[in-house]
């Protein structure tokens, strides 16, 4: 017997054979209507009837039948194809879906991972800062008081020392990195919320996967105890306790119930 | 002299003890403190890349290099502003390569 997606593959090449075949013959069926029309309207006009346009009248009427038919033909076997197409990537939805969601996911924690640790950087920075700050105060007084010294004294102006000097330059370049470090965050941030929107797509695309897969399954589960349901339809008709809902355990649940139905009624 | 990219990639190929018997050979002194430079840079981007606290950084740098605290921290400095400026490139390119028409 034949698996679900088995024939769903046969119906798809089917489908795509007459939209092929009948898209080849459009314009064909369309130039004979608009041939057997050319032919009729020098008749149309005329009152009375005539077998010639008669037959010229069935003609274009024919042909005008023929596109129409061969139109809906292309459109049904266009819906069917639209119908077949999602349970025949199925597997490989799922497939692309859940590398999809894991990698985001794996993205959001990195990130997240990041981010904690560059608020330790960043919480670091700040200690040292203020220890550089603490100690540039420190050094600034410690001027002040030998610059006051030197003019109580007498003495020339002292040069600014090479401590404030270094001092200043340490606190300038931990600014410009408690910069970087906040600009990495945003960026981690803008990340990792961009891989939680991704996330989030990937998981809607995953569990529509899951539902096409489960219904594959379905289908062929429900082909197996067709017979079964056949019989039981037949001696109880239709119960709408039975629920045909997607799931092996459920047609499996199902099946059991049937059988024990069957026994009971026979 | 100063190492170009270039030169500093090759060196970077031998191991660090080669590479530094090759600059004393060539008597590339400059050049050499220049490798050195490139080595602890390189250091401690591998740290920083493995999520290490500067205080570790530093520590490592002192130890291995025997540079001195304020240099260790200076660099660590040059090394985390050259990683959010190479993050800011590549986060950018992400949104560019996820979302190209937007």
């Amino acid at each position: 017997m034949k698996t679900f997606l088995e024939s769903t593959q046969e119906q798809a090449a089917k489908a795509k054979a007459i939209i092929a075949s009948g898209t080849a013959e459009l314009p064909k069926l369309q130039i004979e209507v608009n041939e057997t029309k050319a032919a009729f309207t020098p008749f149309a006009n005329q009152n009375h009837s005539s077998a010639a346009k008669s037959a010229l009248h069935t003609a274009w009427s024919d042909a005008s039948q023929a596109l129409e038919i061969r139109k809906r033909s292309i459109s049904a076997a266009q819906g069917i194809l639209r119908d077949c197409e999602p349970f025949l990537e199925a597997h490989s939805d799922l497939a692309a879906a859940r590398i999809a969601y894991c990698s985001a996911r794996e993205t959001v924690k990195v990130s997240l991972e990041e981010m904690a640790n560059l608020g330790k950087l960043r919480a670091e920075l700040h200690g040292e800062l203020a220890d550089l700050n603490a100690r540039n105060k420190e050094a600034l007084a410690a001027y002040g008081q030998n610059a006051i010294t030197a003019r109580l004294t007498g003495q020339p102006a002292i040069p600014t020392s090479k401590l404030i000097a270094t001092l200043n330059a340490d606190i300038e370049s931990r600014h410009a990195t408690l910069e970087s470090v906040e600009s990495m965050l945003i960026s981690h941030e803008k990340q990792r919320e961009f891989a939680t929107d991704s996330a989030k797509q990937s998981r809607d695309k995953l569990q529509f996967a899951r539902g096409q897969v489960a219904e594959i399954e379905y289908r062929d589960a429900i082909a197996s105890i067709a017979p079964q349901i056949a019989v039981y339809l037949a001696a109880k008709g239709y119960d709408k306790s039975i629920e045909f809902a997607p799931g092996r355990e459920r047609i499996e649940a199902a099946n059991a119930l049937l059988e024990t139905e069957l026994d009971q009624l026979s | 002299m100063h190492l170009t990219p270039g030169a500093s990639d090759t060196l970077a190929k031998l191991s660090e003890q080669d590479a530094r018997t090759l600059l004393l050979e060539l008597g590339a002194l400059s050049a050499l403190k220049s490798f050195d430079r490139d080595c602890a840079q390189r250091y401690a981007a591998e740290l920083f890349g493995q999520r290490c606290t500067r205080a570790i950084i530093r520590a490592r740098l002192v130890q291995r290099f025997g540079l001195s605290e304020r240099s260790a921290y200076r660099l660590i400095d040059s090394v985390m502003q050259n990683c959010a400026k190479s993050a800011h490139v590549l986060a950018h390119q992400q949104r560019m390569l996820a979302a190209p028409y937007s």
